[in-house]
């Protein structure tokens, strides 16, 4: 058998030859060179029959009997029950989430306005205490003003005899500029 | 028309829904059935997948095909079903009391009939043989006629890699029918 003549034999005997073959994808040519092997290889012969024979079988299998009255009916029906199911767990879920940012915004929100009231609540708190106390003062000196007459009259009474005309202060102050006067009069010869 | 259902059937109308399910449903069977070998199953493997895909519609994107989507829903239905498998007993062969039991056909012809079961059960035990994706390609290729752009979409492979595994899954067939028909 000369060198060609095997290379040739052995792309006859390959796979990749067997699957053109198989899906006709040979040439003119080639199928001839084919149907010249073949008249005198044994091994090709066999099995070249076999997966004839196999091709056939496969084609000519019957098909599957027909599917039961009330199948679609029952597929449809399992269908919408899935698909209804499927949007309940949506919702659940859908609601799930959504009370879920609600509540962690609502916390985050009553937490930011928990400090504005604080600040507000002193504020007025504030100004009630200051209210309070003024309101306080004058209640207490309305109803006992008699506890701070004494020191009233004192006052008053220190602060005639300082300032009056003829109190110890104008007095002692004549009496220092007349000396005062007198010290500063001309020597009489 | 087919996009105008889809979308119609995105936003839950019934009537969508329904045409749908009606024009897919005996294509979904037939992959199911063919890979479970099973009709019981495969009824089952059915509506699961099309409750499957018509419940998840707003994932689709309505531009694509929807036949080569709604068959990989289905086939990896089968594959996980066949992977989930512990005991491998067909309940379609047993009666309301477990017991095994012989199903009368209605052919008008028993010999017939008989040789109908023995071809179609002769391929059954041939498929069986493959892997579940070898099983999901041949099943592609020769009864839902699918070409391999469809298939690639279907089980994610690239073509020559489905041609590949396609032949070696014929061969494997061959290999089994050939010993079958030496026994006959």
């Amino acid at each position: 058998m000369s060198r060609e003549t095997q290379v040739l034999v052995s792309d006859l005997h390959s796979e990749a030859w067997w699957i053109r073959l198989m899906d006709d994808e040979v040439t003119a040519e080639e199928r001839v060179r084919w149907d010249a092997h073949l008249a005198h290889c044994t091994r090709c012969q066999e099995e070249w029959k076999a997966m004839i024979f196999a091709d056939a079988a496969l084609r000519a299998a019957p098909a599957p009997e027909a599917l039961p009255v009330g199948f679609t009916a029952a597929t449809v029906d399992r269908i919408k029950r899935q698909q209804r199911l499927r949007r309940l767990l949506a919702f659940v879920a859908g609601t799930f989430i959504v009370t879920l940012v609600a509540m962690l915004v609502l916390a985050l929100a009553g937490s930011a306005l928990g400090v504005v009231e604080q600040g507000f609540i002193a504020v007025v708190a504030g100004r009630q205490a200051l209210f309070r106390s003024v309101m306080h003062m004058v209640l207490v000196l309305f109803f006992g003003w008699q506890a701070i007459l004494p020191f009233v009259l004192g006052l008053l009474a220190v602060g005639y005899l300082l300032l009056m005309p003829n109190g110890l202060l104008f007095t002692a102050a004549l009496i220092w500029l007349s000396g005062h006067r007198r010290a500063m009069a001309p020597v009489r010869s | 028309m087919e996009q105008d259902f889809l979308r119609l059937a995105q936003r839950g109308e019934e009537g969508a829904i329904n045409e749908l399910v009606e024009t897919y449903q005996q294509s979904v069977f037939n992959v199911c059935y063919r890979m479970l070998g099973q009709a019981t199953e495969a009824e089952d493997a059915t509506q699961e997948t099309l409750v499957k895909a018509l419940t998840n519609l707003h994932s689709y994107d309505v531009e694509r095909p929807f036949k080569p989507w709604l068959l990989r829903i289905a086939s990896n239905e089968c594959i996980d079903r066949i992977r989930r498998r512990k005991n491998p007993l067909s309940l379609d062969a047993l009666g309301e009391d477990g017991a095994w039991e012989w199903k009368q056909g209605d052919s008008p012809n028993p010999e017939a009939e008989i040789v109908h079961r023995e071809r179609r059960d002769e391929v059954r035990a041939a498929l069986d043989a493959l892997s579940p994706q070898d099983r999901a390609i041949v099943t592609l290729f020769y009864w839902e006629n699918l070409p391999y752009t469809e298939i690639e979409a279907v089980t994610g492979l690239s073509i020559s890699a489905i041609k590949s595994r396609l032949f070696r899954a014929r061969r494997t067939i061959a290999g089994l029918l050939m010993q079958e028909d030496a026994y006959v």
